[in-house]
């Protein structure tokens, strides 16, 4: 019994001082990067010292990461807000930070980004990688905990640490060759400035991918729950909700088929729930304000350009500049008619 | 519930924590609810036909035991009642029986087996006749979930009930031990198939929870952890895109792919084995080896004596030795000492029960021609070095070729390794539906030297990317199991390692567990299961 008892507590030293080193180790890369905010979206601490100030809040994945700018918006309407967009953010994601911003910042309206894919997205397809950023916009240990457990299945844990630690190795290697783009700026109020990078198609590609494919227009039944769970708690805040959809590059929607399908199926949803739904892709001055030569940096993110005109024609939205239906293409198969790209069509 | 989630430490953590609080008679309970517990994991069908399985030969066992004591009974009564004859003939109808019972519990067992692993494959090969006598084909577009583990513990039924059969042993009274038997989750998915001597002798003998077979344990079952997920996942998207796309790259591309197929597939399997053996020494348990660097094995017949031993020792034992002392075989011999002389016959009387070997172990991989033929080539290495052996000798003393010579072992490792390899890789692409001669050819047909990292290294998205991170790390991986394999011949690694001082080699093991949950589980995205537990 005695040799057994001292086994045990040899056991019981070793198994504590390897999880003692796991943890320092695991510590060592991963909260410099959450504490000196080495991510653009690791703003925990910011958003603690400055809650009460904002008067409005853009939320959703990596599109609206890159198209809201909080400093823009106040420009043209004098408005505080935040960008809480976030990469790959899930809907327990959006819906876990909104519900903590919303608690503490009661805010007139929420603007609620989705895209193309956002009621498609199988989660268990990404890694839990939209949680481990989550994770990382968390600022106590506590709360990082109970977020895995409430919302993360054990099995998925792995998936977040390893998240976590990779970014928290990148941001070392920044550190180390003083490459800082990706620290964390006060300034920017949680936007994601991208550069600008050509997307024009020539007209051999034009001729080539038009209409060439599909997008999947499955609608999951718990990505849909979830969403109308989001608007349902920011009415109960007091907050007025409105669903946009951000610009995407013309080469994206020039390939996709059936665009029209599923801006349909978030029209109506959004009906269905009395919000409001606004689609930046169908203004008819897109042309003008967007353009696949400056205003993007891929097919789906804007650029500091194009976020620039993105947040100022919202702020124009917002301020009640009285638009109605004849500033929209009806559909998306009219709005490509228009579309520059077209005329290589046209001409062939 | 994969053995490489975080579930399953936490599940296998729990287990060995109420396994010890046990006394040591109950332990063998722990290890049953355990066992079935992780069958339920899988579902309650796996848990069933494993019960139906247990039932069958615990059964079965017990009517052969029966009839074995029954009938020595009966001829020790009536000895001097009986003629000669008649207990000649009295013992043949009780073996008659007794084979009967042992067929039936044989084929119940395989039944399972061939239904739900062969079904489709049989059904290709009988439509086009059915249609072609003009009926209409079979249905093969239904779909089958094979019980977890099926191909290995059916082997694990068969062999107790031969031993029970040829009296070596008597039958199990208690049917849970049984159970235990058949459904011990560490050698479930993947082996070792064990026989039940030595599992048994394992289980019940009592158990010390030292700090060494703690610590041992957790040091295999972490390098298990690392060979499964930081080399073999890191390695199988590259391994899976030149054996798909073979046809859009250098023949040096192939032959790179070629290698690291074989890199993943030995830290695959001998992975799942360190996990398990690993955990298994934590509860005191010593499973049989599976692996004895296989890799350097100077012949293919020694390289499956290294190889998936267990496997080996099962077709050894009951397909091997029984169809070597058959009647058949053995008039066969005869007629052919007649014939050709006495070493003629004793290499044809190893030659049949090979090719009968190789032909179960082709199929018992994966029911494909592919893998048909893979035990045939095997089998043709095996058996030409049998009948060529003295061929081999003369040209060795005309060469003056010294066999003890290091150079000569070198060749003889790399020559099996090579041959060894392009058996591998020919099933395995022809399993993913290419050519996989015309993959080997391609080295030879396609020499060119590719220009950059990337056509070496297709999707690694450039090799300072992430991916390419988790390939290097991937490859000082394998070169660590290269140099540990050296080590391993002339001394214990688990020896020098716990020479170590104590706090260095525990940072060791959590920088190794650090790199495991990094790179390791983003490796085993792109991954698909155990390679083994498919077959």
């Amino acid at each position: 019994m005695h040799l057994c008892m001292q086994t045990f507590k040899k056991v019981i030293i070793s198994c504590s001082v390897f999880i003692a080193i796991l943890l320092i180790i695991s510590a060592v890369v991963i909260e410099p990067m959450i504490q000196f905010g080495m991510y653009y979206y690791c703003d925990g601490n910011y958003r603690d010292h400055t809650a009460g100030e904002y008067e409005l809040f853009f939320m959703g994945d990596s599109d609206g990461l890159a198209a809201f700018s909080p400093s823009a918006f106040q420009k043209y309407t004098g408005i505080k807000s935040y960008n809480l967009c976030g990469e790959k953010n899930t809907s327990t994601s959006e819906y876990y930070l909104l519900n903590k911003e919303l608690k503490r910042n009661p805010v007139r309206t929420v603007f609620l980004q989705v895209g193309v894919d956002t009621f498609q997205r199988d989660y268990s397809n990404e890694h839990s990688e939209g949680n481990a950023v989550t994770l990382m916009r968390t600022n106590s240990f506590i709360e990082r905990i109970g977020f895995l457990a409430k919302y993360e299945p054990i099995d998925r844990w792995l998936d977040i640490y390893s998240g976590m630690m990779t970014r928290g190795i990148l941001c070392w290697e920044r550190q180390l060759t003083h490459n800082n783009d990706s620290r964390f700026n006060e300034q920017l109020k949680g936007w994601h400035k991208l550069d600008s990078v050509d997307l024009s198609l020539n007209e051999k590609e034009a001729l080539a991918s038009y209409n060439t494919e599909e997008l999947d227009c499955e609608f999951r039944s718990d990505r849909v729950e979830e969403f109308l769970s989001i608007i349902n708690m920011c009415k109960e805040y007091g907050a007025e909700v409105i669903v946009v959809m951000v610009p995407m590059a013309d080469k994206y929607i020039w390939k996709k088929a059936n665009c029209d399908e599923i801006y349909d199926r978030i029209y109506s949803l959004c009906v269905e729930n009395n919000t409001p739904f606004v689609d930046f892709n169908l203004f008819k001055d897109r042309y003008e304000l967007f353009s696949d030569k400056y205003s993007y940096k891929d097919s789906i993110h804007l650029s500091a350009v194009g976020a620039e005109s993105f947040t100022k024609r919202l702020a124009e939205i917002y301020s009640c500049y009285e638009i109605d239906d004849s500033f929209f293409y009806d559909n998306y198969e009219l709005m490509k008619a228009d579309s520059p790209y077209a005329q290589y069509l046209n001409n062939n | 519930m994969t053995i490489t989630s975080l579930s399953f430490i936490v599940f296998i953590s729990v287990s060995i924590i109420i396994y010890y609080v046990f006394p040591d008679r109950f332990r063998w309970i722990v290890l049953l609810l355990t066992s079935i517990a992780f069958y339920l994991f899988a579902g309650i069908t796996s848990v069933i036909y494993i019960i139906f399985s247990a039932l069958s030969i615990y059964g079965i066992a017990l009517i052969l035991q029966s009839i074995t004591i029954k009938s020595k009974k009966y001829i020790k009564e009536n000895k001097d009642i009986l003629t000669k004859e008649q207990i000649k003939g009295y013992k043949k109808g009780i073996k008659t029986k007794k084979r009967l019972f042992l067929v039936s519990g044989i084929l119940f067992n395989l039944l399972f087996l061939i239904v739900f692993k062969y079904s489709h494959f049989l059904i290709n090969i009988v439509n086009p006749i059915v249609k072609g006598l003009g009926f209409e084909g079979i249905n093969n577009s239904f779909s089958l979930l094979i019980p977890l583990g099926i191909s290995y513990y059916t082997l694990q039924a068969i062999s107790y009930l031969a031993n029970v059969y040829w009296g070596k042993r008597t039958a199990e009274k208690n049917f849970f031990k049984i159970l235990l038997y058949i459904s011990f989750f560490p050698s479930i998915t993947q082996g070792p198939i064990n026989d039940y001597e030595y599992l048994t002798s394992e289980i019940y003998k009592p158990h010390r929870f030292t700090y060494s077979t703690f610590s041992n344990g957790f040091q295999r079952a972490v390098w298990g952890f690392f060979k499964k997920m930081v080399v073999a996942d890191a390695i199988s998207p590259y391994v899976t895109t030149i054996f798909s796309h073979y046809r859009d790259y250098s023949g040096l591309t192939c032959a790179v792919g070629a290698l690291l197929y074989m890199a993943q597939l030995y830290a695959d399997f001998s992975g799942y084995m360190d996990i398990m053996c690993g955990c298994c020494e934590i509860m005191d348990i010593r499973l049989t080896e599976n692996f004895i660097r296989p890799y350097f094995s100077k012949s293919i017949a020694e390289l499956w004596r290294r190889w998936h031993i267990s496997l080996g020792q099962w077709l050894k034992n009951y397909i091997y030795y029984p169809i070597a002392v058959s009647t058949f075989n053995q008039k066969l011999s005869q007629k052919t000492t007649k014939v050709f002389g006495s070493n003629a016959a004793g290499k044809l009387a190893a030659t049949v029960p090979l090719v009968f070997v190789w032909s179960v172990v082709g199929i018992w991989h994966d029911a494909s021609w592919a893998y048909i033929l893979w035990g045939f080539g095997n089998a043709a290495f095996i058996i030409s070095a049998v009948w060529l052996e003295n061929v081999y000798n003369h040209m060795k003393a005309k060469l003056h070729i010294n066999e003890k010579s290091f150079v000569f072992k070198i060749f003889q490792i790399i020559r099996t390794f090579v041959i060894f390899t392009v058996l591998e890789t020919v099933a395995a692409v022809a399993s993913m539906g290419g050519n996989g001669f015309s993959f080997i050819m391609k080295p030879l047909l396609n020499p060119s030297i590719p220009t950059s990292l990337e056509g070496l290294f297709p999707s690694t998205e450039g090799l300072g990317g992430q991916f390419g991170i988790m390939l290097a790390i991937a490859l000082f991986g394998i070169c660590l199991m290269f140099a540990f394999s050296i080590i391993q011949r002339k001394r214990s690694l688990r020896y020098i390692f716990n020479k170590i001082p104590y706090f260095v080699r525990i940072f060791i093991l959590a920088v190794a567990v650090i790199i495991i949950a990094t790179s390791g589980v983003q490796s085993s995205w792109g991954a698909g299961a155990f390679m083994y537990a498919n077959f």
